[in-house]
């Protein structure tokens, strides 16, 4: 996940208890690390937990993700994500606004599209790794297809409720569509100078 | 379809799985868990190692359309891989989860050619999740039959604008292309882009709502 944030020019830093992974992380992806308990209010204060836009709650033990991402929650993160595998927790999760990822789901999902072979799953992970993104815009009425300078982006189809529709010049896009575009990978987040 | 080990991934698959209505095995060597997954998903599990060949015949492995080996254990799933080819799943699919990358290149060279990881499925997920999309409704689209996917690969060389009536009577209609692949990576198909023979253009082909 580092790899990929780093890729998309976001500022990352790495909260682990390990003093290896630590090590090893700041010399292989250059990241800032921090190394601590994530559920220690010390550890995300140094790790600069108020700057943070959106905090990852990755850690193999779905109780330390929950009570970190609560935390996160506290010290006003907008986007939280929680890697969860048990349902209860999940719940507490969700009720709190923390959106909630499985490892075993996520997994099951793209096993699924390899043996039904869903091709917009399989695409979407080989631009994932080639530097490209899937995104959505969402649009309202009357404005027509977004513009891009070229070779940024390029809109794929609109979703307008449980329909897909093809984009194209004359496409009059409503209230609630969502056009989804590839674009080039750009930096997620604008970062102030320190 | 069988699926070699019955943790957190071999159990979300089976679910899903049986929501297709697939005919699923389950085989895991703990008694626990096989007893807590029969329980729960209702399904044949067959307790054992499977990378013993009497507990793969057991499981219908020479009948089988995918055999997936997902245990937390890289080494024990190319085994479980490597002895149902052995034991006559010829005809089926072998998928292999493999948690460690370096383990791709031991896959490859013993034939065995699809292989998931876990971790980089998960940060592909995540990625989008951060980017407010998610996966599962890209995936659901072309589940539920709204959209579909093809390519047509290019004989000549010319700009995509000029070349894109042609490849569109390939496609037939209601198709917008949305990726160029040359040699395995992808391109934006903006409309200068200029094709060269051998590349893969695919299009998103609209399908009525079912």
């Amino acid at each position: 996940m580092a790899k990929i944030l780093k890729s998309q020019r976001v500022h990352v830093t790495v909260v682990d208890k390990s003093k290896d992974v630590c090590e090893r992380l700041a010399k292989r992806l250059d990241v800032d690390v921090v190394r601590g308990d994530a559920t220690d209010p010390l550890t995300l204060e140094e790790a600069r937990i108020e700057e943070a836009k959106v905090f990852l709650a990755l850690t193999g033990d779905d109780s330390v993700n929950t009570i970190s991402s609560l935390m996160a929650r506290r010290y006003g993160v907008e986007k939280i994500i929680a890697r969860i595998e048990d349902l209860n927790y999940a719940n507490v999760c969700r009720a709190n606004n923390i959106e909630v990822v499985s490892f075993a789901e996520s997994a099951s999902l793209v096993l699924e599209a390899l043996i039904y072979h869903n091709r917009l799953v399989e695409l979407t992970s080989l631009i994932e790794e080639e530097g490209l993104d899937i995104e959505y815009v969402d649009y309202r009425k009357g404005s027509g297809l977004p513009r891009f300078k070229r070779n940024e982006a390029y809109p794929i189809m609109v979703v307008r409720g449980s329909e897909v529709l093809l984009p194209s010049p004359e496409l009059s896009l409503e209230d609630g569509d969502k056009v989804f575009v590839i674009r080039r990978r750009r930096k997620l987040f604008h970062v102030p100078e320190l | 379809m069988i699926i070699a080990g019955g943790g957190g991934v071999g159990k979300a698959l089976a679910r899903r799985l049986i929501d297709r209505g697939e005919d699923v095995v389950i085989i895991d060597k703990d008694p626990a868990v096989c007893a807590r997954l029969r329980e729960e998903l209702g399904v044949k599990v067959v307790e054992g190692d499977a990378t013993n060949m009497e507990v793969l015949k057991s499981a219908g492995v020479d009948r089988c359309d995918v055999l997936l080996a997902l245990t937390g254990q890289g080494n024990v799933n190319v085994m479980v891989a490597l002895a149902a080819t052995a034991c006559g799943c010829r005809s089926g699919r072998i998928i292999v989860r493999i948690d460690d990358e370096r383990y791709v290149e031991v896959c490859h060279m013993l034939g065995i050619k699809e292989v998931v990881n876990p971790s980089k499925s998960a940060a592909i997920v995540i990625s989008e999740m951060v980017r407010g999309v998610k996966l599962t409704t890209l995936a659901e689209m072309y589940y539920r039959g709204y959209v579909d996917v093809e390519s047509v690969k290019v004989d000549v060389e010319g700009h995509l604008n000029d070349l894109l009536s042609k490849l569109l009577d390939k496609v037939g209609g209601g198709c917008h292309p949305i990726l160029v692949l040359r040699q395995g990576k992808p391109l934006l198909p903006n409309h200068g882009l200029k094709l060269r023979p051998g590349d893969e253009v695919v299009f998103i082909k609209r399908r009525e709502a079912p």
